[in-house]
């Protein structure tokens, strides 16, 4: 028997039911508007199921009890209130307070809701309401005292009484005013209702149970939950749900025997309003743990033995599919109202159990439909008849009012009916993993999918649907990731439905998969030869010849083959819609990657067998195309046709290909009226087969160079067409090596390769088309020109015939450092005077001729870091040269704070008296020139002496300009200006300078050494000055004194010392100590004068002397 | 008896490097085969988001049940257990399980001859695996 469907009124939300009596919509329109808006049901009104009833009400009396009453829950229970017991009678009568007959009226309204109260048996509430049509004309005073009086009248609470105002019901607006008064009323209806579910639940919860007998257990705690739904408290609900199903799972044990059946179908329904109320609470989790515990606790459970052990367990497996599905089906309504689901969690998975389960009962089906006996007639009367009207949800229908089983013929009887209306439902499956496949697709469970897909392709063929089955074992067998297991599997059944229907075009594709080595290892099959004789008109022998299948068979589809194989089909195998195939192609251009338009060009192909046997082509035919690229996106064909060029298909002929012989060929194909820029590929190749069948094979741009490594294949895949080839090469690449500033010149050959002759050529170069910054600084020195430009035009000559060559002088000067590219432009007319240009390219790599560094000593030779102000250094200029150069002069150009001072008397004055120093802000050596080769360094000195006035971080010290040329004949000079350093300097209020007067300073003769003091602030200065005793020196003079300088002023301490030994000795110390200067400064200031001193040894002229 | 069906190691980019299916269950081969293939739609949904190795369940029907596993590398391992078995394991017990196979996957890969990302065949994994099968019995 299949599982029982609860009913409709498990599909929506239950609703309190009122009646409306007393209404007239027919006659009077003031009613009817009242019903107009009672009726118009939206979601946020309370949950009411309005009907309005007249004359009679047909409410049910209570049952009676009678015997035979076994059963868990009443089919018709809950469509009891949901249908014919209401929660709230509502009377309706028109009714003004001033009525002249109040009293007649009054006592009609008595009868009515006497009447309407005497029909009732479950406790329902009645309320009544008064359509007043002039409410303002009457005193609240008399108005409350004819309430009252109606109230007692009728027995009704003051709360059950209300008054609707009728005056504007027929007014042009009416439904605002009267929608807020209905939207009052019902919600005072629905508070009535509530009161009586209330009632009822109070009812059924005193209701005692003997022995707490499960059956009662469950159909009380299903009665409240239901009556909480109703009073629409679904969380009181829930938990009364769970206690029933809870009941169920305990009591499991004990079921008896013969009711499993009905229990299964009462714990599936309670299932599904658990489920329901958690997917209605947006606990979805909750839900699918629920399902969880349902499907380990139910679906495990023994199927039992009635009526018979195999209907049993049919029966079992019907109910667990339809327990998936219906979760399933909940699942799916509770994602469209916005629960997301996952791949982990979807409906998918329980509409696939189902199927899965589904399928196992239609094999179990058709197993128990062999068995069954055949011609037995359908008993008469049909037990099960009254299948859908059974007083018990699950009941069995033949033994409705029986208390236990049946008598034994009709128990028989019902056996054999159940047996023949079971059917073997393939379609059923097939829809349920149809809805499966659809999830799987939407949550992106690519490998779920391909699994339903291969259970449908398992359906169909138990479905007898091979044609469909095999398009579905083709689509998954396509997936490569599939374990090859399954695919072996599926491979070996799908050839077995295609040679069982003589499909000669499923089974070619078949063996043309099986003929792979991968398959071939894993599954023999005599597929080759199957696919030989197919194509030479024979009918193929068994595909498997170890498979054990009778000779009989065997025959009949030899002859099916041998009728199939007389009507002469053809098939077409598409490569790309098989994962692997017994043959592989390669295609390719043996070219540039840019080809020039109208050229031929050489494309190869190549065809591979993964089989040793022979194999023969028919022919084999290329088809090329060539298409503009990249395709617009949204193409109409008409343009696409305007957008694309398809070649004529080129034929091979036949060839014999195996695994040891590929076939390879080169063809040539003529690239004419393909536009520039388009790109030509082979868009397919089709190979010819057979002699009696004939096929092809069918390899589009999916299959080609297919399991192929780009690196792998020779050539490329596909070209793309430029324009034509310049007619004017550079016959030489030219390469220029240069420094920066020089002038350089080279030479370019032009030579004509057309075999036309060009006329008006001339050459240019243009700054802004410049694909290099650095070219575009380039300064030009036109022919014969002394001028630097930067940008130039030169005309080459008139006329340059085929294959002639011209050299043309190219001077430039580099300006920036850097390996880039001179783009000039060359223009010239053709013999059609249309005029032509082409770029020709002059590399350059310009370097620094020199590199410059400097730095500044103190007269000792140590480099300074800082210098201080007024006092001399020594600046040093170093140029490394970066190639062999001559330089031919410098010229040191000093800032304005800085002085140079003659050199010619050693740095210091001779006379100390007139104390001369050459001041010059220029000095020019041109006692040069000085060759320097590539990586060698000269030197240039110079002293200098810094002036500044206010406390600078840095002093840049001036620029130094170098004249110099290339060590080679005829270069041209060139002037280069380099930065000199910068230095710190600090501000000296004193300097110091001493001076020898005995020149030269012989040994054992008196030297005069004098030190001069200089102040340079703006105050005065005084100072202690002490000379240093030592060995060396015998001293005479002042050993300390203490001097005052005035601003600018210059005081003078002479000393006189004898030298005791000659040769070069230390400088007779000095110290200084002064109040207003540092002893940090006087220090540095010291440091100026000179380290040592050179005595001669005393010479025999002397010594006389002396 | 656990009902250990198989253990399975996947690449990171799902090319199977190990199988093994208990002998137990060699007749459901086939099944097995299908059911692991499935449960890597879960690994790759989970995969993503996974803050640590073990993936739990992943997947389960009338008979099977998967659990993944996904190492630092990305390498993903699949245990199937018999969900018709009556005991049924608890986490920890599976945890364990899975550190195991862990351990013996990394001696195996530990073996410099073995190239990363091949199938692997190691008669010293095959007997970790045996090991694993007669313990869970």
């Amino acid at each position: 028997m299949d599982p029982i469907e609860a009913g409709d009124w498990i599909a929506g939300r239950p609703l309190q039911l009122v009646f409306l009596s007393g209404l007239d919509p027919a006659n009077k329109p003031h009613h009817n508007a009242v019903v107009g808006v009672f009726r118009n049901r939206t979601t946020e009104k309370p949950p009411l199921q309005i009907r309005v009833v007249s004359g009679e009400l047909d409410i049910p009396p209570k049952r009676e009890e009678k015997g035979f009453d076994k059963g868990i829950l009443r089919r018709e229970w809950p469509l009891k209130y949901l249908d014919k017991v209401p929660a709230l009678i509502v009377v309706f009568i028109d009714l003004e307070w001033n009525h002249p007959s109040w009293d007649e009226k009054k006592t009609e309204a008595e009868s009515k809701v006497a009447s309407i109260r005497a029909s009732l048996r479950h406790g329902t509430k009645v309320a009544l309401v008064l359509i007043q049509q002039k409410s303002t004309s009457v005193s609240d005073n008399l108005a409350a005292d004819r309430a009252h009086e109606l109230c007692q009248a009728c027995a009704l609470s003051s709360k059950q009484l209300f008054i609707l105002p009728a005056d504007n019901l027929l007014a042009t607006q009416p439904n605002t005013n009267l929608q807020s008064f209905v939207l009052k009323l019902e919600s005072a209806f629905h508070e009535l209702c509530q009161a009586f579910y209330q009632q009822r639940l109070k009812t059924i919860r005193s209701r005692s149970i003997p022995n707490n007998s499960p059956a009662l257990v469950v159909r009380q705690q299903f009665k409240l939950a239901f009556m909480s739904e109703l009073r629409q408290d679904t969380h009181t609900a829930l938990r009364n749900y769970r206690l029933a199903y809870d009941q169920c799972k305990d009591t499991v044990e004990q079921w008896d025997g013969i009711d499993v059946f009905e229990w299964r179908s009462v714990v599936g329904l309670l299932n599904y309003k658990i489920c329901e109320l958690y997917f209605l609470h947006s606990t979805a989790l909750e839900a699918i743990n629920q399902m969880r515990r349902h499907t380990s606790v139910f679906f495990l459970s023994a199927p039992g033995i009635y009526p018979t052990p195999h209907l049993a367990s049919i029966e079992l497996l019907l109910w667990k599919s339809k327990q998936c599905y219906q979760f399933a089906q909940l699942f799916e309504r509770s994602v469209a109202s916005g629960l997301s689901a996952l791949a982990t969690l979807n409906p998918g998975t329980h509409l696939d159990q189902a199927a899965s389960i589904y399928a196992t009962a239609n094999t179990e089906i058709a197993a128990l439909k062999r068995n069954a006996p055949q011609n037995v007639p359908y008993p008469n009367p049909d037990p099960l008849a009254n299948a859908s009207s059974t007083i018990f949800f699950g009941q069995r229908p033949w033994r409705i009012q029986q208390d236990g089983l049946a008598s034994a013929e009709i128990e028989a009887a019902a056996v054999n009916a159940i047996t023949q209306r079971l059917v073997v439902n393939h379609e059923g499956v097939i829809s349920l993993l149809s809805a499966a496949l659809a999830q799987y697709q939407k949550y992106g469970c690519m490998r779920m999918k391909k699994k339903v897909m291969m259970e449908m392709a398992n359906t169909c063929y138990a479905n007898n649907e091979i044609q469909r089955a095999l398009r579905f074992w083709g689509m998954v067998i396509k997936d490569g990731a599939l374990p090859y297991t399954i695919r072996k599997d599926m491979m070996h059944r799908a050839t077995w439905a295609a040679y069982a229907i003589a499909s000669v075009q499923d089974f070619a594709v078949c063996c043309m998969q099986l003929m792979c080595p991968a398959y071939s290892e894993v599954l023999p099959s005599d597929c080759v030869s199957g696919l030989m004789s197919m194509l030479e008109g024979r009918a193929p022998g068994s595909p498997f010849p170890n498979d054990d299948v009778s000779k009989e068979q065997l025959q009949a589809y030899q002859t099916q083959w041998q009728q199939v194989i007389q009507e002469r089909p053809t098939f077409i195998v598409h490569a790309s819609k098989i994962a692997e195939l017994f043959l592989e192609t390669r295609v390719s251009f043996l070219d540039e990657q840019t080809v020039e338009q109208g050229t031929k060009v050489a494309v190869r192909i190549e065809l591979l067998s993964k089989i040793d046997q022979n194999m023969r082509l028919n022919n084999v035919t290329v088809y090329l195309k060539s298409k503009k690229f990249p395709p617009e996106p949204n193409q109409t064909p008409a343009t696409e046709t305007a957008d694309s060029l398809l070649y004529d298909p080129i034929s091979l002929g036949n060839v014999e290909i195996s695994s040891v012989h590929p076939m390879k060929r080169v063809i040539m194909l003529d690239l004419k009226d393909a536009k520039q820029n388009w790109i030509v590929t082979v868009t397919k190749v089709v190979l010819d087969v057979g002699s009696v069948i004939c096929g092809q094979i069918e390899f589009d741009e999916n299959a080609l160079n297919r399991n192929c490594h780009v690196e792998n294949i020779v050539g490329l895949e596909f070209l793309k067409i430029g324009g034509e080839k310049t007619s004017i090469t550079l016959e030489n690449n030219v390469n220029v090596n240069c420094l920066i500033g020089e002038v350089t010149s080279t030479e370019l050959t032009l030579r004509n390769t057309s075999k036309h002759t060009f006329q008006n050529l001339q050459l240019d170069f243009k700054r802004q088309d410049q694909k290099h910054t650095e070219a575009a600084a380039v300064l030009f020195v036109e022919k014969e020109g002394n001028e630097l430009k930067s940008e130039f035009s030169m005309k080459i000559c008139d006329q340059l015939g085929a294959g002639e060559m011209i050299t043309i002088p190219l001077m430039f000067s580099a300006q920036l450092i850097g390996d880039y590219v001179l783009q000039l432009e060359l223009n010239y007319m053709d013999n059609q005077h249309v005029a032509k240009s082409t770029i020709l390219e002059v590399g350059v790599v310009a370097n620094e001729p020199f590199s410059v560094t400097s730095n500044v000593m103190n007269m000792n030779g140590i480099p300074m870091s800082s210098i201080l102000n007024n006092c001399e250094h020594v600046l040093n200029v170093s140029i490394e040269s970066a190639a062999p150069i001559i330089i031919n002069s410098i010229e040191f150009l000093m800032a304005d704070v800085v002085t140079l001072c003659d050199t010619a008397c050693g740095g210091s004055g001779k006379n100390l008296n007139g104390w001369t120093i050459h001041k010059f802000s220029k000095i020019q050596i041109n006692c040069i020139p000085d060759a320097v080769n590539a990586e060698e360094t000269i030197c240039y000195s110079a002293v200098i002496k810094v002036l500044v006035k206010e406390d600078e971080s840095e002093t840049p010290l001036g620029r130094m300009s170098v004249e110099w040329r290339r060590a080679s004949p005829n270069s041209c000079p060139v002037r280069s200006v380099v930065p000199l350093c910068r230095i710190p300097v600090f501000p000296c209020p004193i300097s110091i300078a001493s001076c020898i007067k005995s020149n030269p300073a012989v040994v054992r003769q008196p030297i005069d050494i004098c030190f001069e003091l200089t102040n340079h602030s703006k105050e005065v200065i005084e100072i202690s000055t002490n000379f240093d005793l030592n060995d060396v020196f015998m001293f005479s003079g002042e050993r300390k004194i203490t001097l005052t300088v005035l601003p600018g002023a210059t005081r003078r301490v002479t000393v006189v010392v004898m030298a005791l030994s000659a040769g070069r000795l230390n400088f007779p110390k000095i110290s200084l100590k002064s109040a207003q200067v540092t002893d940090q400064i006087l220090q540095q200031s010291l440091r100026t004068l000179p380290a040592t001193i050179f005595v001669l040894p005393k010479s025999k002229e002397f010594a006389q002397q002396s | 008896m656990l009902g250990v069906v198989g253990f399975f190691i996947y690449a990171k980019e799902n090319a199977r490097l190990f199988d093994s299916v208990n002998p137990r269950y060699a007749q459901q081969l086939l099944e097995i085969e299908m059911f692991t293939f499935c449960s890597l739609d879960i690994v790759d949904e989970k995969a993503a988001k996974a803050t640590e190795m073990f993936l739990g369940q992943l997947y389960n029907d009338q008979k099977w049940r998967s659990f993944g596993f996904i190492t630092n590398t990305g390498v993903r391992m699949i245990l199937v257990l018999d969900a018709t078995s009556a005991a049924s394991l608890k986490d920890q017990e599976i945890r364990l399980i899975f550190k195991r196979f862990h351990g013996h996957y990394c001696n195996t890969i530990s073996n410099p001859f073995y190239e990363i990302g091949t199938p692997m065949q190691s008669k010293w994994f095959d007997e970790g695996i045996r090991d694993l099968y007669s313990i869970s019995e």
